[in-house]
């Protein structure tokens, strides 16, 4: 009895302290991937986006706490990716590396 | 001519990450399903509390600009009206989509416990805040106790 007591109060905790999952929004054009999430009650500049090889993680904690991770695609230039906050929306920018392009090379007579 | 190109273009291919982009098509944005999406539809997150001098309701709107918050409160009811498009950027074509649009409008009924000349509103990092200022009425009172 006391066992399933216990168990039942860790579940709560745990339930209290998990973040949600914000909803999101993938775009995408030739240049780049868009990506777009809910966060309701994340102030200007309190949205942490980190990303670690292939592993986009946006995280967040305002009115509750918001977490999420996406594994992007490897033609994402990691170094120009940049993120913005407005109205509780979040918007991330992905910069797609140049596409690998078939090289014709002029065999010249010597 | 032919076949020895094609023998040539495979691991080329691979090298140069040809292959590489379309596996990252099929494994676009799979997540980590270990947090089951808390995504509502039509309804959005909303809490009331009362403190001692007023109620304050706190709406979830992330997205939706000022203008399309109509907020109302006639004979104790109030009544907050919101909407959001969501729509494919311009230039963009939509991979994932989970975000709904929005378009609602919810009435809670006051009644005389608030004072309509005490209703405040602010819309900040998509959440909207209500305030109502309690009528008199309804507010505690405390009575001195006189020692006689």
């Amino acid at each position: 009895m006391l066992g399933i007591n216990k168990k039942n109060e860790a579940v709560a905790t745990a339930n209290e302290t998990r973040p949600s999952s914000p909803s999101l929004d993938v775009y995408e054009n030739d240049g780049e991937y868009l990506v777009v999430a809910d966060l309701a009650g994340v102030a200007q500049g309190t949205a942490e986006v980190t990303l670690d090889h292939d592993r986009l993680v946006v995280s967040a904690s305002g009115t509750r706490k918001f977490r999420r991770e996406l594994i992007v695609p490897p033609s994402v230039e990691a170094d120009k990716v940049s993120a913005e906050m407005k109205a509780g929306v979040l918007s991330v920018h992905l910069p797609k590396r140049a596409p690998y392009q078939p090289r014709q090379i002029q065999v010249r007579t010597a | 001519m032919f076949e020895y190109r094609g023998v040539l273009d495979r691991p080329a291919r691979e090298a140069f990450g040809w292959d590489g982009v379309f596996r990252g098509f099929d494994q676009l944005f799979r997540e980590f399903e270990r947090d089951a999406a808390l995504t509502s539809f039509g309804s959005v997150p909303a809490e009331i509390k009362e403190e001692d001098e007023r109620f304050v309701l706190k709406l979830e709107i992330p997205g939706v600009a000022d203008k399309d918050v109509r907020i109302e409160l006639h004979d104790g009811v109030l009544t907050v009206s919101a909407e959001r498009a969501v729509e494919t950027p311009a230039g963009y074509k939509a991979v994932r989509r989970e975000r709904s649009a929005l378009k609602f409008s919810r009435s809670y009924v006051f009644g005389d416990q608030v004072d309509a000349e005490k209703t405040t509103a602010e819309l900040k990092d998509g959440v909207l805040t209500v305030g109502l200022g309690k009528s008199q009425k309804v507010q505690k009172k405390s009575i001195p106790v006189r020692v006689s």
